[in-house]
């Protein structure tokens, strides 16, 4: 640990000496990279110049900054799916210069799949990493025409769907509590509506969404499998402008535009669903008077105060509501608020500032006359974070900056009134505090190699006031402890450190390594898989230790016919340590000793990950294909014998195609398959109580039948030239009607109680939709 | 609180029409496993302890019992009961009736095995009332009238309950348990959901009072019985057995009150 400590900081002096041997005179270029006819920024936009070589990629904020040896340069600076721009610069001072880009028409006899720079993947210090934009995914046939951005993320490599249907996905085979999920830069908690069979991004908010799930930055931190980053829109600063869909079960409308004179722009979208009024129409008193709908509202809003200066403000408003007759109510949702300012401090120091909070809730009511029940349980997040961005020189990029993040969890509160038998319980709420604090340095070493590396420092410490309880061996309570508040109770520290080496083996290809070390210092139990909103977070403590993973990847990455094919290899191998599973029968709802129901354990990972992705032309898409291990170690399951994880998908295949006839239609088709996930079924059966029991010889020993499923979509663009564009979209979900297993139980045969039986339930066969989509 | 999940489930069935089907899953061959189960109550006996032993899952076949055992029983003030093989693998006493307080342990030798376990005694708790009420019927079960027994718990936590119901001498299969930790000292309505009776039913409720170990054993149980329902995502176990010397099944001793209903 120290001495990692110490190469790092060997490193980091190295680069500021680099920066300083070569000082000669050098001017800086700087500004943001945006859309014309939008004024989005566009991140991940490279500016490059062929003279020298050497070039820069705009960052989250749409901002780059390039700093040359005096002289006359041609710059470049390009984006896929826009027209790239080319300029002569003269560097004989710093100057400050926004790049307006063209998006290519659709009437181009060429399509270009939108996001980054043609030649990306092969030249940028990232890994592991794939991006994806709304834009590009409109055509993709989905289920009940519900476009999400999430269900589409996991036909890449290396992202495994929960189940069917469902949003929630495993990255590298962790479960799914260890991504970190960002809605502009705010934690989001249960990212799921409605049992996960949709995400809480709604697609028309959304401007940009990556996820990293090998090379990790140092800037994010805290989960220990992949960072989720969401971009919501900034809005159209040039007109006023929306877009809007009606579907089978939802609609959704956003509204966009300037305010004064542009030095403004704000984004408003909202969803609902409203699958209950289908309900409404059936005979049966017990159904139709059932209530069942989600919302989201997102709003955003940014203002340049002037060429140094921008403020953003963005929020997230969302909610499931479902009640049953007049019996009882169940609702859960997010709000995250992002406040952030911008700062240049020259044209090399970019900083950003945020104050962030999220709070994820849940309640569960019963109501009727004289009587009163009510359960709510909470997690809160309040986040103070400074990122800084100093482009030093010449292929010199250091970011370092700091988070102090503090957590509430509220694990249960319960209340009644009136004849409820229920006594009212308010289980002690958990305060801790986590900062990190990071330093990263991005180093064009030679032309052909790339380094990416730096470390973050973390810290966590669980504070009162608080009730501690120590356990014995048997998970009986033996000493209880008070602290009162701010008391430190536990306070762990940890480096993490972070290294990618980008070698350029040709002009389209190089080769990639990777190191990543993870903690994650929040806990997820939940009883069930995903998407359950009865989720409870618990902290580290003295008895619950910071999950950690250890994560080696290499990778080839080769780019041919001008960068419109892209291939890649990436292989990895992960360690975790410190995993966290139930002892049978476990109780950890409403129990303050949810710590003794616990048991620990390691996990292994490795896999290997291809992706052809054909970016140009009226026919593109992508071939992906996912071969991988997750297996887990615990002393407690199985008397310590290695099982594989539940997420276990040994091969996973996606083909996604998509083919634009004419500037009118599109036809897309996508198809999946993975192996079965690793289930417990039973070897056998015994009696007790005259009925049958299942008898369990060993932990996922057994598989599910493999998934496999064929989608069909067609758009068709009903006035592709006009300002008032609409579209309608015809999707036909698992054309096949294959009958993909949901679950699978071993039971007695109604009719024949000595007969046992598997029977599989599953959700979905054939599902045709119509949706419609339109945009002023 | 257990009973939150299984009413999310319905929000699920509501939504989405899913669809059952009885599919062929190959599934490994076992070494049989002794499994064991006994009890010993305030009520009079004969108390049984039945020895028998696992099968394969598809085995349509009657179950192996287990003979040739030396079975006891002994309380915490040094009593012993020895109890005698009635027939293939059922081994039974009536000499005596359980005391509330007292710790009862059973031991069993079979084939060189010792196999031990021990459950404490409890208080029986006084059943207050039955009541019944009309469910009208929906598209989950059918109509009929269901029961609710009405008890108060006594003051302190740590009492365990588990409901059993017999409808004449048929017992329902459905494993009712619960605890006391939100409802401590409270008279608590129960509604047994999951068995409806008809005019001219005899239903007999019986409020039985367990340890700890039992009630673990019990709670665990009911999610892999053959009955219990299925939509449950966590991985499934073995229950948490109070038998020692690696057997499956348990070994309570019950502090039982009973009442009857006859529905006019």
């Amino acid at each position: 640990m120290k001495k990692t400590f110490q190469i790092f900081l060997f490193l980091a002096g190295l680069s500021a000496i680099t920066g300083a041997v070569f000082a000669q005179e050098k001017h800086t270029m700087s500004g943001y990279v945006r859309d014309v006819s939008s004024g989005e920024e566009l991140i991940g936009a490279t500016i490059y110049t062929p003279e020298l070589n050497t070039g820069t990629t705009t960052n989250h904020y749409g901002f780059y900054s390039l700093t040359l040896p005096a002289g006359k340069y041609k710059i470049l600076c390009q984006y896929l799916g826009y027209v790239p721009v080319e300029m002569e610069i003269s560097f004989d001072k710093d100057i400050k210069k926004n790049i307006e880009m063209n998006p290519s028409s659709r009437n181009l006899e060429e399509v270009i799949v939108s996001g980054q720079a043609p030649d990306y993947q092969v030249r940028s210090t990232e890994m592991g990493t794939n991006r994806l934009k709304p834009q590009d995914i409109r055509t993709v046939p989905v289920l009940l025409g519900e476009q999400d951005i999430l269900k589409t993320m996991q036909l890449l490599p290396g992202l495994a769907a929960v189940g069917e249907g469902n949003s929630g996905f495993y990255v590298r085979g962790g479960d799914a509590s260890q991504n970190l999920v960002l809605l502009d830069e705010a934690p989001v908690y249960n990212a799921s509506h409605l049992l996960g069979f949709f995400s809480i991004f709604n697609s028309d908010a959304i401007k940009d969404v990556t996820i990293m799930k090998g090379f990790i930055p140092p800037q994010y931190g805290g989960r220990l499998s992949s960072v989720l980053d969401i971009k919501m829109k900034e809005g159209n600063n040039k007109k006023l402008s929306g877009a809007g869909g009606l579907g089978l079960i939802s609609s959704h409308l956003q509204l966009e535009g300037p305010f004064h004179k542009g030095k403004g722009s704000f984004m408003i979208t909202g969803r609902r669903t409203y699958a209950d009024l289908f309900l409404k129409v059936l005979p049966d008193t017990n159904v139709n008077s059932n209530i069942l709908f989600f919302y989201d509202f997102n709003a955003k809003a940014n203002y340049r105060i002037n060429e140094k200066d921008r403020i953003y403000l963005s929020g997230y408003l969302g909610r499931d509501v479902f009640k049953f007759r007049k019996y009882f109510g169940i609702d859960w949702g997010n709000q995250t608020l992002s406040v952030r300012w911008n700062h240049l401090f020259s044209g090399r120091l970019f900083v950003n500032t945020s104050l962030i909070y999220s709070n994820y809730n849940f309640n569960f009511n019963i109501i009727n006359e004289e009587n009163k029940f009510d359960l709510f349980s909470s997690i809160r997040d309040i986040n103070w974070k400074e990122d800084f961005q100093f482009y030093s020189s010449t292929g010199h990029t250091l970011r370092f900056g700091f988070k102090v993040n503090y957590h509430w969890f509220m694990p249960g509160e319960v209340s009644s009134s009136g004849d409820f038998p229920v006594n009212n319980l308010k289980m002690e709420t958990r305060y801790a505090l986590e900062n990190a604090l990071y330093l990263s340095h991005e180093w064009k070493v030679s032309s052909g190699i790339t380094l990416h590396y730096g470390a973050r420092l973390s810290s966590f410490s669980m504070m009162g006031p608080a009730h501690i309880y120590h356990y014995n061996e048997r998970g009986e309570v033996t000493d209880t402890m008070w602290y009162p508040r701010h008391r430190i109770i536990k306070t762990y520290w940890n480096i993490d450190p972070r290294l990618l080496i980008n070698i350029k083996t040709s002009s389209h290809s190089s080769v990639k390594l990777s190191y990543t070390h993870m903690h994650q210092y929040l806990h997820l139990l939940s009883n069930s898989t995903s998407g359950t909103p009865l989720d409870l977070w618990i902290p580290s403590s003295a008895i619950v230790k910071p999950q950690t993973s250890h994560q080696i990847s290499a990778g080839y990455f080769h780019n041919f016919h001008e960068n419109s094919w892209e291939i890649s290899l990436e292989t990895y191998y992960k360690n975790m340590a410190h995993q966290i599973d139930y002892k049978n029968g476990a109780d950890i709802f409403l129990n303050e000793l949810v710590e003794s129901q616990l048991v620990f354990g390691s996990g292994q990972a490795y896999g290997m990950e291809w992706l052809i992705r054909k970016n140009k032309g009226l026919f593109h898409g992508w071939i992906s294909y996912t071969l991988a291990r997750s297996l887990r170690n615990f002393k407690d399951i199985d008397q310590g014998k290695t099982y594989p994880a539940k997420q276990d998908r040994i091969h996973d295949i996606s083909l996604v195609g998509i083919y634009d006839l004419n500037n009118k239609w599109s036809f897309s088709a996508t198809w999946v398959y993975y192996t079965g996930n690793a289930v417990t079924f039973p070897s056998g059966k015994y009696v007790i109580e005259n009925q049958y029991v299942n008898y369990y010889t060993e932990r996922n020993g057994y598989r599910m039948p493999p998934y496999h499923r064929l989608d069909l979509g067609v758009t068709l663009h009903l006035n592709p030239e006009k300002k008032f564009r609409s579209s309608l979209n015809f999707s036909i979900y698992n054309v096949y009607a294959r009958k993909n297993a949901y679950s699978i139980s071993f039971q007695s045969n109604e009719d024949d109680p000595r007969i046992t039986e598997a029977v599989k339930i599953y959700l979905f066969s054939i599902v045709p939709t119509v949706t419609y989509n339109f945009k002023f | 609180m257990k009973r939150l999940i299984p009413l999310y489930s319905v929000l699920f069935i509501l939504l989405f029409n899913a669809c059952e089907e009885v599919v062929n899953i190959p599934l490994n061959n076992t070494v049989p496993g002794v499994v064991i189960e006994g009890t010993v109550t305030t009520m009079p006996g004969p108390y049984k302890i039945i020895m028998s032993q696992t099968t394969d899952y598809y085995n349509p076949g009657m179950i192996k019992h287990l003979s040739g055992a030396l079975v006891f029983v002994k309380d915490s003030e040094g009593h012993y009961w020895y109890f005698q093989e009635k027939k293939q693998g059922l081994y039974e006493n009536a000499q005596f009736t359980g005391t509330p307080g007292l710790t009862y342990h059973l031991q069993i030798e079979w084939n060189h095995h010792v196999y031990t376990a021990s459950s404490i005694m409890q208080e029986p708790v006084p059943i207050d009332s039955l009541h019944v009420q009309f469910f009208p019927g929906s598209r989950f079960a059918d109509a009929g009238y269901f029961i609710i027994i009405y008890f108060t718990d006594p003051p302190g936590l740590g009492n365990y309950y588990r409901i059993k119901m017999m409808r004449g001498n048929k017992t329902n299969t459905v494993i009712y348990v619960l605890d006391d930790q939100l409802t401590d000292g409270n008279q608590i309505p129960f509604y047994l959901y999951g068995a409806s009776y008809q005019p001219g039913d005899t239903a007999i409720v019986e409020l039985q009072s367990i340890d700890r170990g039992v009630y673990e054993y019990l709670l665990t149980l009911s999610t892999v019985t053959s009955s219990s329902q299925p939509g449950s995502t966590s991985t499934p176990a073995n229950p948490t057995t109070n038998l020692s010397g690696g057997a499956l099944g348990y070994f309570g001793a019950l502090a039982i009150s009973r009442d009857t209903l006859i529905l006019e």
